[in-house]
């Protein structure tokens, strides 16, 4: 694309006043207190002679380059665009052509610079003494030589930095159109060079006059001046006096060549990334290291290809950017961006009462079914919350789950697509990984051939999510290691002359066989898990999936595999799908949440931790049982409400959590159970489901009010008063809103809730009155 | 009638580009699509134009030609990384500096160029196709070749290492048309052959042959119309039976539905499986390739053997990375549609390195998903891949990889599975191109492969059926089932499932099992 030729009106003296103008009177406003504070202290010394210059930024500025306290000055095009009001004018013309601005505000600094108020000392470089000097001599030289060229009296260089609003380009998006124009360009850096010193004016001295010769360089290439050029000397006497080049009398800029390549965002899919050449010069060098993420301000230039290799390629040039200004993002690579459209659907999203259902079924969903094992993998993703305790112990808020079970019922599946889901998601298999590949290595730099440590698995899963598949296959010793990170959330290594522990906090998600390959109904649960007591207590959640044939599962199983073949996609599930990335964003966002236990939601939880302890020393007698429920469980417990919470956003933990949490951890034994003892439990259809959730939340709300009666009464005999909650009870009301989030957010929907409504109407137990907005219980 | 041929456009590129370029009134960054219009019109037209342009391949490297010849390169994309050039379009003179038009007797220093006069060129490297069969290029008229041997300038970036090929670096000038290329595309181009120095900075950089692209075209093959598929199928299955793999049936029943399989949807029940040919004894002698790969590479497009060993493994790339921003190449940067056959029998026992952890995983990548990660420094990227796998394994099953299906080999214990090439009793030349269009047909129906509503009822049933018969069949099974029963109908190039085809596939499955359970219990 070749650029467009436009005229452009401008005439240079006119530009050369406004920018004296706004030099001279732009007003910052400090948006740095500290550097406010510092400018009013220099006021009050008196330091400064100019009192009202001190406020205005640019002078300032000046005023420190002419006291050799400052090289770089960064006009802001922020400040421009303040001080004149619109970015049509002044700040348009200097992104459309900014080198010639360039050399304008050059110019217009030069004029504008006040003289130094401090004195030549010892600190100060021979640079600044010999131009010291030198300034001195051009005073006296008036008419008799001409004066040294003002680019060799410089001490400072002029960038700018783009206004705030500017878009960054991807490499490929810079186009030949944006030759010679200021723009942003955002990548990563790949390669550093070294800092050489770059040469901008060479300077000579004869060996027959001794005067000196100045010559400016703009290319990469230069030839030599040989004979002297002194006009007054050398030359009227037409002697060809030999020139040397005097290297402590040239002025050197640092220089370092830099390349940017695209990030993983910013490259359409199937593409190989871009790299783009970047110069960098004086005090923007040394700021960038390979790795860093950076945006970039600056001009777009081609470089002439000279000489022998223009003829040869046809007058190609090659193109980079002369960096004016750094901005340096995160020092690690991270793709997650905020856009406000994805705010805008977390927002949405939060007001969705039936958002943990959606979320859970939208995890894996070519995988039919096993809705609680998505649900526990959500809340994986989610986990619980970490608290470091002020003596240094710190309690883990990652959850673990181990799935067990059958072959073919999509464990390595579900692995594998949490491993992608999650940000630092590892995928591993127990019998391929050694302990060391899993936990940490110690190798050979080739570079220091010193001893290394290196991560393995769970080390690179560190704040992640690690998913080891074929975790009973794996190795006692390699096991071993395991434990420790489950707990502690750290390895430690003390190999080869190394000692040290490195932290992996991660949530580990395992998948495992039966100890004979399927489940054997007719052995204990204990053995057939075969795993030691201490690594089964340490995983929250231990899911038995049973794969047992039964006439409706296999048909829906078979008809779902059928639909893919006949139609080519997946069957249209009952509810919008959430996108990956949409619940990536809102599982980041809602992992900032740190949600607290309330006393009461305390006590309950420590209720029921009891009532399993109890449960389970039951069926340990009836040689029922499978797991062991220690203190582990109830930590256990109290994370996956937090998770549970924190899916919601909240700030508080409440009881609904905690019954889901427990709801959680007594359906992954579900499997075992047999058939018979099935029926025998409560009936769990749909519209008695609803009728006792809503039956509870009259009972919460009962309590609610009697604590609030509790601060004002008591009985004569000082016992406690207890005997209302019938009464109350009686004139309960429900307000259907609430009603209906609470039951939507269990997981049902609208028809299912209006079918309980008007079966229990029918026979009396409620009413729906005041327009149907509230619930009334009928008391008998 | 005979169409004139081209004579002009073939013979004077250059001439006709200044031509066009003088008639020209358009904006300047249109005229290179003008000018790749005009030409592709012309050339591109008749097969018989297009056959007059010389080509460029391995039997005519670039040295047959003088710079400035106009040829035409069929190749496979293999590095886009390169940024753009700003090339001078034009000189104030009015001539056109294009397409490597400029002379030596240019000496104008780049000071009287403007930046309107520079426009944008795409630069990209280019390969002549990896893994393509000898029989596919055209019969070409092999000219004593009295040309120096061709050495690749840069070897590194070709998947193949060690053999010949031809590397070239394209220039496009229609910088919008480029920008949908992409890494191991097939391409046709057609351009001006030129040389020049790779790195314009180092003046001590070594030459590669650049081709200034004119006009391109990327058309699919077309899908060949096959009489008769099912008597095809016959011959073909015997022919392969009877003098590759020893007399077993069912082996090449299952051979075949793996080379019928190609990626058509990205999706996981849609992608093509992986197959393991188990117990397949090992050669005499070491690297020795056996019969089947000489018969896999006369019959299919693009194909290509791995001899897989730990030297292989631990040392090669097989997956592209970025070094020094130049795209290293690997043996599995390869064009959609090639078989790929790993051997295992040079594979002792020895020590894995983590390069060949890396490789192992990179091709059971493939296996899986179709996907294949391209390492640059700071970053991976994940590209999609076509590449259909066939594993010989010695034992029971492969050493590194997990295949979703796997037949042991059981042949007659006199037949050679190893024979060369030249020993091989070959089917006739009219055979052998009836049997190379079969494959290619099966390859296009496996994607048009419809299940019936009436088809469908009918296999859930069946799976629910067995389920209750035998409790250990699970999900996968009909999963796996179902592709394959997919394959077997494109195999006899219906494009509907029917119930007989399902039926068929039971058999084929259950005599598969049957014959693992077997050599399970011998061994």
């Amino acid at each position: 694309m070749s650029l467009p030729v436009i005229k452009v009106n401008v005439a240079y003296d006119d530009e050369l006043d406004t920018i004296q103008t706004f030099l001279t009177t732009f007003v910052g406003q400090e948006k740095d207190i500290n550097r406010g504070i510092a400018n009013i202290a220099l006021d009050d010394d008196g330091f400064q002679s100019e009192g009202p210059a001190s406020r205005f930024k640019y002078m300032q500025q000046l005023q420190r380059i002419a006291n050799r306290e400052q090289q770089m000055l960064t006009i802001e095009l922020e400040d421009i665009h303040q001080h004149q009001k619109t970015v049509v004018e002044l700040v348009a013309r200097i992104q459309s052509n900014a080198r010639r601005y360039v050399a304008l505000f050059y110019e217009a600094v030069d004029k504008l610079m006040p003289t130094p108020t401090k004195d030549i000392s010892e600190n100060d470089e021979v640079m600044d003494i010999l131009l010291h000097q030198r300034r001195e001599r051009n005073e006296q030289t008036e008419g008799l030589q001409e004066g040294f060229p003002a680019h060799l009296l410089r001490r400072y260089t002029i960038y700018f930095e783009p206004l705030k609003s500017d878009v960054a380009l991807a490499v490929r998006e810079v186009r030949s159109t944006h030759l010679g124009k200021l723009i942003t360009v955002r990548g990563i850096v790949t390669r550093v060079s070294e800092v050489k010193p770059l040469l901008l004016v060479n300077a000579y001295t004869c060996d027959v006059c001794g005067s000196e010769t100045f010559q400016q360089i703009s290319s990469k290439t230069f030839s030599p001046i040989t004979d002297c050029q002194n006009e007054s000397e050398c030359k009227k006497d037409g002697i060809r006096g030999t020139l040397h080049m005097q290297t402590r009398a040239s002025r050197f800029t640092p220089f370092q060549e830099v390349r940017i390549q695209e990030m993983a965002d910013q490259v359409p899919v199937g593409h190989i990334p871009r790299s783009m050449t970047i110069h960098v010069h004086g005090g923007l060098t040394r700021l960038m290291n390979p790795g860093d993420v950076v945006h970039l301000g600056g001009i777009f230039l081609p470089i002439p290809y000279t000489g022998f290799q223009a003829i040869r390629a046809g007058l190609l040039t090659d193109t980079y950017l002369e960096t004016h200004h750094v901005h340096q993002l995160k020092k690690q690579y991270s793709d997650m961006e905020m856009t406000p459209q994805v705010q805008h659907q977390i927002a949405d999203m939060q007001r969705d009462p039936a958002l943990y259902n959606k979320l859970a079924q939208s995890i894996a969903p070519e995988i039919y079914g096993h809705v609680d094992v998505k649900k526990a993998l959500l809340l994986l993703l989610v986990g619980g919350v970490t608290k470091i305790m002020g003596d240094g112990m710190k309690i883990r808020g990652d959850i673990n789950v181990c799935l067990m079970g059958d072959p073919g019922v999509a464990k390595s599946q579900l692995l594998k697509y949490i491993s992608k889901v999650a940000p630092r998601g590892i995928y591993t298999t127990g019998r391929g990984s050694s302990g060391v590949g899993l936990t940490a290595a110690v190798m050979r730099d080739p570079v220091t051939d010193e001893m290394v440590l290196e991560g393995g698995a769970l080390v690179l899963a560190d704040n992640g999510i690690c998913c080891i598949d074929e975790f009973d296959k794996m190795e006692e010793s390699d096991r071993t290691a395991i434990h420790e990170v489950m707990e502690q959330q750290t390895i430690s290594i003390s190999k080869a002359g190394i000692s040290t522990t490195l932290n992996a906090r991660t949530s580990i998600l395992s998948a495992a066989n039966p100890l004979y390959g399927r489940y054997n109904p007719k052995v204990s649960p204990v053995e057939n898990i075969n795993l030691p007591a201490a690594l089964l207590s340490r995983f929250d959640l231990l899911f038995l999936i049973l794969d047992k044939p039964t006439r409706e599962d296999d048909e829906r199983l078979a008809q779902h595999v059928t639909h893919v073949h006949m139609h080519n996609t997946h069957p249209q599930l009952e509810f919008d799908l959430v996108d990956p990335t949409l619940m990536r964003h809102y599982i980041a966002q809602a992992r900032l949440r740190r949600p607290t236990v309330s006393p009461e939601v305390s006590k309950y939880i420590v209720d029921s931790y009891v009532r399993l302890r109890k449960l389970s020393k039951d069926a340990a007698e009836q040689k029922k049982s499978h797991t062991y429920t220690s203190a582990r469980t109830l930590l256990g417990v109290l994370r996956l409400s937090q998770a549970l919470a924190r899916l919601r956003f909240a700030n508080v933990v409440q009881h609904d959590d905690v019954d889901e949490a427990l709801r959680l951890m007594e359906c992954s034994k579900e499997s075992l159970y047999e058939d018979e003892d099935r029926e025998q439990e409560v009936d769990r259809s749909v519209v008695s489901q609803i009728y006792r959730l809503i039956k509870q939340m009259v009972v919460e709300g009962g309590r609610k009010r009697r604590k609030r009666q509790r601060r004002f009464g008591r009985r004569p005999n000082g016992g406690p008063d207890t005997e209302d909650s019938d009464e109350d009870e009686g004139e309960e009301e429900l307000s259907m809103v609430d009603v209906r989030s609470r039951v939507l957010g269990a997981g049902y929907n609208e028809a299912q809730l209006n079918e309980t409504i008007i079966e229990y109407e029918n026979v009396d137990v409620w009413t729906r009155v005041a327009n149907g907005s509230r619930l009334r219980f009928i008391d008998i | 009638m005979v169409s004139t041929p081209a004579i002009e456009e073939i013979y004077n590129p250059s001439g006709v580009i200044q031509h066009l370029f003088d008639r020209y009134e358009g904006s300047d960054n249109e005229f290179a699509s003008v000018v790749a219009n005009h030409f592709s019109t012309i050339l591109f037209n008749t097969d018989e134009r297009f056959k007059q342009l010389p080509s460029l391949d391995i039997h005519h490297p670039p040295e047959a030609y003088t710079n400035g010849s106009l040829v035409r390169f069929r190749a496979m994309i293999q590095d886009t990384s390169s940024s753009p050039e700003l090339y001078v379009a034009k000189l104030s003179n009015h001539r056109c500096e294009g397409w490597g038009l400029s002379t030596s007797d240019s000496n104008e220093t780049s000071d009287s160029v403007g930046y309107q006069d520079l426009q944008e060129l795409a630069t990209m490297w280019a390969v002549s196709v990896p893994a393509e069969s000898s029989w596919h290029a055209e019969d070409i008229l092999l000219l004593a070749s009295s040309f120096p041997a061709h050495v690749p300038p840069r070897p590194h970036k070709f998947p193949l290492p060690d053999v010949s090929h031809i590397g070239v670096q394209i220039k496009m000038y229609d910088n919008a048309s480029a920008q949908c290329l992409r890494t191991t595309d097939i391409v046709t181009f057609v351009g001006i052959l030129s040389s020049e120095p790779v790195d314009a900075e180092l003046s001590s950089s070594m030459e590669v042959p650049v081709l200034h692209v004119i006009c391109y075209q990327s058309i699919p093959d077309p899908i060949p119309d096959i009489k008769e598929p099912c008597s095809v199928r016959r011959e073909l299955i015997r022919w392969i039976s009877e003098h590759v793999l020893g007399g077993d049936d069912l082996a090449v029943e299952w051979l075949l539905l793996q080379l019928s399989s190609k990626v058509h949807i990205r999706a996981t029940p849609f992608l093509p499986p992986s197959l393991t040919i188990s117990h397949f004894p090992p050669p005499p002698q070491p690297n020795m390739l056996p019969t089947l790969s000489h018969a896999l590479s006369e019959l299919l497009q693009k194909y290509t053997p791995i001899p897989l060993s730990l030297e292989l493994l631990n040392t090669r790339s097989f997956t592209p990375e970025s070094r020094e921003e130049d795209l290293h190449s690997g043996y599995l940067q390869l064009p959609a549609g090639t078989t790929v056959l790993l051997t295992e029998s040079a594979v002792f026992e020895g020590k894995v390195a983590e390069k060949g952890l890396m490789n192992i995983r990179a091709i059971q990548e493939i296996m899986d998903s179709q996907t294949l990660d391209y390492t640059f420094p700071f970053s991976r990227f994940t590209f999609e891949t076509d590449i259909s796998t066939v594993v010989l394994a010695e034992g029971r099953k492969s050493a590194f990889f997990q295949t979703s299906l796997n037949i042991p080999l059981q042949s007659n214990s006199d037949s050679n599975l190893y024979r060369p090439g030249e020993k091989v009793a070959w089917p006739s030349s009219e055979k052998l191109k009836i049997f190379r269009s079969y494959i290619d047909a099966c390859k296009a129906a496996s994607g048009k492969v419809k299940v019936s509503e009436a088809v469908s009822k009918y296999i859930q049933e069946s799976f629910v059926r067995q389920r209750q018969e035998d409790k250990t069949t699970t999900l996968n099974d009909l999963m796996h089932l179902m592709k394959a029963a997919r394959l077997l109908a494109a195999s006899h190039l219906q494009d509907e499932m029917t119930t007989e085809i399902w039926e068929r596939m039971k058999e084929l499955e259950a005599a598969r099992k049957m014959r693992i359970a077997s050599l399970t219990v011998r061994t």
